[in-house]
């Protein structure tokens, strides 16, 4: 356990400040650290059971999400905590979602119309056992696009609210200065 | 074997060894793109969680 001592004289007295740097101050930190790199583990992970699809989208798509969520962060200062715990979560739901696919995929594509038909005791017609092939290819793609570009839109407009508060505040801060004799 | 030789094929090593780095490092570009990103976020959230805690232990003398 290390002790920082800090020291003010005032008039009347003298303040000592004493910062304690605690276990569970490092146990926190070190959690934050584990969960990040879990989360670039499991986007390896993620990008590996892909194959080409991962090393050609799923690794620049997410380095991206990675870098719009870093760069929101050292611009939107007051809002840092947020931007962070959300980009990590986002990121997360997004390599979640493409596991759990992967995951599913291999049961549902090799069912037929006929074999759903019987299990089912409805009468679903052979074309549409074509057509899920086509429509489960079209949620990969979408879903995979999407996500990242929401993801960055999402940031820009949260560089862009905080823009606009920042001139706001310079603009009361001008009239402020113009009342004082200051312009 | 001749010091030239010697040299020659150390530097052999060399060049390999730099292309080797050189086609790492364009095949994994995003990677290393993103793990700085991930890395300045672990930080950042580090410090801004930091930064809200008041533990300061304040004495009068």
């Amino acid at each position: 356990m290390t002790t920082e001592t800090f020291s003010a004289e005032n008039s009347r007295s003298h303040l000592h400040y004493q910062k304690v740097a605690r276990p569970e101050d490092l146990i926190s930190k070190l959690k934050i650290i584990a969960f990040y790199a879990g989360v670039v583990i499991f986007w390896l992970v993620v990008a590996s059971l892909y194959r080409g699809f991962g090393r050609n989208w799923i690794i620049p798509a997410v380095s991206v999400m990675w870098i719009a969520g870093a760069i929101t962060a050292f611009v939107a200062r007051n809002d840092e905590e947020n931007t962070t715990r959300e980009t990590r979560w986002v990121i997360l739901s997004f390599l979640g979602f493409l596991v759990l696919y992967r995951g599913i995929l291999p049961f549902i594509v090799p069912l037929s119309s006929a074999q759903m038909a019987a299990a089912l005791d409805i009468n679903i017609p052979a074309v549409s056992g074509e057509a899920i092939a086509g429509m489960l290819q079209s949620v990969l793609l979408l879903v995979s696009v999407l996500t990242p570009v929401g993801f960055i839109i999402w940031c820009g407009q949260k560089i862009r609210q905080y823009h606009g508060r920042r001139t706001r505040q310079s603009t009361f801060e001008k009239t402020k200065g113009v009342r004082r004799g200051q312009p | 074997m001749s010091v030239s030789e010697i040299l020659q094929s150390a530097l052999v090593f060399h060049v390999n060894a730099f292309y080797g780095i050189v086609f790492f490092m364009q095949a994994n570009f995003f990677l290393f793109l993103g793990l700085p990103a991930a890395a300045y976020l672990a930080y950042s959230e580090i410090r801004a969680k930091t930064s809200l805690e008041i533990d300061d232990k304040r004495r009068l003398g």
